[in-house]
């Protein structure tokens, strides 16, 4: 398991730990002073609305400074955070289902969820077009069954659906 | 037996054929939440909630807790034909289900499994019936200050029992009060860390948290492993079944012993993984044949699935009786409770005796319909794992946005969902617990309010949680909990002393 020297295979696991406890830290720091700023202390009724939340930031920081330095201290760890090479398949998901939640908002769910299937089964499972039409196209109809008729909530519709006047 | 003519009385309103369709429909969805990964039972349930808003809420429970139940069914199939844990309690029982899987002995393996859970489940449940009136009469005395102790007494025991660093479990729980206190200040009326956005006027939903954290999350984790499932064939017939059901009774010993492990672990928050471990390290203890395990013994896998259920089954213990949930999947089905428009709580004992007694007549027949359904079904649900993961990982991820978007008909929620799928991402990989989040968001603004009337009692003054022994009895329980960690290492450290020069940790 020991990675070749000079040869970077991912981010170590100590540095991603670190980045994410300054994170939490700065979590933590704006808690505390978005609390402070609508009073934390004690009025003529009881404690403030921010008594409790400030209180809660403070252990947030105080936490994730436990956990920096725990991070700092343990230079023995060599494990990666994650390989390169691994992230890809990742980033395969992930772009793909971003482009998906911005999608919905103008094509409604039904459409941009055929696509988003569709488009995955396509590239990362490499199947056929028969299938790759049919199988989201069953599935959005029974999603639009199950919403529309059903359980009768309704879900974002596009411009497709107002064509066919939904 | 006034619990057995309640009970009967619960019998009365599970027993309608709606009900039991509902019953069927949610053990089935369970079991499939249960075997797809990205899909466990918190996320499965929370997916789900939105829609029962519009259902009677003896109806909705019945549905979302035969999910909880088949989730929990399911977590073993995946451990024993794939020797993938679907749930972090379903580890132990890879131990010894795989190896019998890969002899050919999988029916056996998933008939003792699923027999030893179910077991393990009415032990819980019986345990519910006859101990949950008398603790939710108890509780009835409660005032602010019992039960912020009481909330402070489950945060401190994962703090306490937990595995994971000390300071990412109380940063977890921290994050998940600090998303709670997000919005509108009940009391007050003043707005919380809304830095001037509208759409944060209602603060963090559990439901597309609980989504996000653990359905996003836990798809990201997937791809990059790669998981590809290339799991055993189960051979289950009528045949295997009734063969092993013929051994079982030799394993009596095993049930009875994982059963009271997990009944008594389950009820403390967290317990249901120690649990499964626990039974499992017991029963190597005390079987005949210890060199046995590991290798394909019955025993292990009926004693970790046994200990698994029952403290699955007794989290929801806590739940109807003081309100606090004893895991995730419990966590989102007590928002649940509140979305519907009741109080969980003792109280619920007395003005809903109906909906309580309903559920804990449908855990019974939940778990004796689980049993038959995931004994008749297996190949089925081994089926599905085998679609390939490029179809079943984006329907999952449209299952999610549908999730998240029916809350509350936002899109802002879906976005939110996505942010923390990329939270869970990284909380996972580095290892802090996801959990104590849950629960805390769940339960915070139920642990302020208590805390702000018990401190407008005392004029600010922290004594009033030892104010009388009954407070003070959990507070200091709960601090000695919180502490008792860090004791036991400085006491282990001191006793290594005159030895050689500890290693630490």
């Amino acid at each position: 398991m020991t990675p070749e020297r000079g040869v970077s295979r991912g981010p170590s696991t100590r540095r991603v730990g670190i980045i994410v406890g300054l994170v939490l830290f700065g979590i933590g720091v704006v808690v505390v002073a978005d609390n402070a700023r609508i009073g934390a202390g004690w009025s003529s009724d009881g404690p403030q609305a921010g008594y409790f939340p400030l209180r809660i930031g403070v252990l947030i920081a105080v936490c994730s400074i436990i956990v920096i330095v725990q991070a700092f201290r343990a230079r023995s760890d060599q494990t990666v955070f994650v390989e390169w090479a691994k992230l890809i398949p990742v980033g395969k998901i992930l772009f793909p289902l971003i482009l998906y939640i911005a999608a919905m908002q103008y094509l409604g769910l039904y459409v941009a969820s055929t696509l988003f299937v569709g488009g995955l089964m396509r590239w990362l499972g490499r199947y056929g077009w028969a299938k790759t039409m049919l199988v989201p196209l069953i599935m959005s109809a029974i999603i639009f069954w199950l919403f529309e008729y059903q359980f009768t909530v309704p879900l974002p519709k596009g411009p497709l659906e107002q064509w066919f006047g939904y | 037996m006034d619990e057995l003519r309640l009970l009967l009385n619960g019998f009365g309103v599970v027993l309608t054929w709606y009900n039991v369709g509902l019953m069927m429909i949610g053990i089935v969805i369970g079991v499939i939440v249960g075997v797809l990964p990205g899909l466990g039972g918190p996320n499965g349930v929370a997916i789900l909630l939105p829609l029962t808003f519009s259902m009677q809420p003896t109806s909705a429970i019945i549905l979302l807790s035969c999910i909880y139940w088949g989730a929990l069914f399911g977590g073993a199939i995946t451990s024993i034909l794939f020797n993938i844990p679907g749930e972090a309690w379903s580890v132990a029982t890879t131990f010894d289900g795989y190896p019998m899987a890969q002899q050919g002995r999988a029916g056996e393996a998933l008939t003792s499994a699923f027999t030893g859970s179910f077991v393990g489940a009415l032990a819980g449940v019986l345990l519910i019936t006859f101990v949950a009136p008398i603790i939710a009469n108890f509780a009835l005395r409660f005032g602010p200050p019992e039960f912020f102790a009481v909330y402070l007494l489950t945060f401190c025991s994962f703090i306490g029992t937990g595995k994971e660093d000390k300071a990412k479990i109380v940063i977890s729980i921290c994050i998940g009060l600090a998303l709670a206190s997000v919005g509108m200040d009940t009391i007050s009326g003043q707005l919380r860390m809304t830095f001037g956005q509208n759409l944060l006027l209602r603060g963090f939903d559990f439901l597309v948290v609980v989504i996000g954290l653990f359905g996003i999350g836990e798809i990201l984790i997937t791809m990059e492993e790669g998981l590809a499932f290339k799991g055993k064939n189960p051979d289950m017939d009528l045949k295997v079944v009734l063969k092993t059901w013929a051994q079982l009774p030799r394993y009596w010993l095993t049930l009875i012993r994982s059963a009271l492990v997990g009944c008594w672990l389950g009820v403390t928050p967290g317990g249901a993984i120690a649990a499964s471990f626990m039974g499992y390290g017991l029963a190597k203890k005390f079987s005949g044949n210890p060199a046995a395990f590991g290798k394909g013994a019955i025993e292990g896998v009926i004693a970790p699935e046994t200990a698994a259920h029952a403290a699955g089954t007794s989290a929801l213990l806590p739940m109807l009786t003081l309100g606090i949930p004893g895991s995730g999947t419990a966590a989102v089905l007590l928002g649940g409770l509140m979305i519907w428009g009741l109080q969980p709580g003792p109280l619920l004992f007395v003005e809903h005796p109906d909906f309580v007694w309903g559920l804990i007549a449908s855990m019974y027949l939940g778990n004796i319909a689980g049993l038959i359904v995931v004994l008749s079904t297996v190949p089925l649900f081994a089926a599905i794992l085998r679609i390939p993961f490029s179809i079943i990982a984006p329907m999952i991820l449209v299952a999610c946005a549908v999730g998240a978007y029916t809350v509350h008909g936002t899109m802002f929620d879906v976005w939110m969902m996505l942010l923390f799928g990329i939270v869970g991402y990284f909380f996972k990989k580095l290892d802090y617990p996801l959990a104590p989040l849950v629960l805390a968001l769940v339960l915070g603004d139920r642990a302020e309010d208590a805390f702000r009337q018990s401190m407008l009692g005392s004029r600010g003054s922290l004594s009033v949680f030892w104010s009388n022994g009954l407070v003070g009895a959990i507070t200091t329980l709960a601090l000695v909990i919180l502490v008792w960690p860090f004791v036991s290492r400085l006491v282990a450290r001191w006793r290594q002393r005159p030895g050689a020069v500890g290693s630490g940790s």
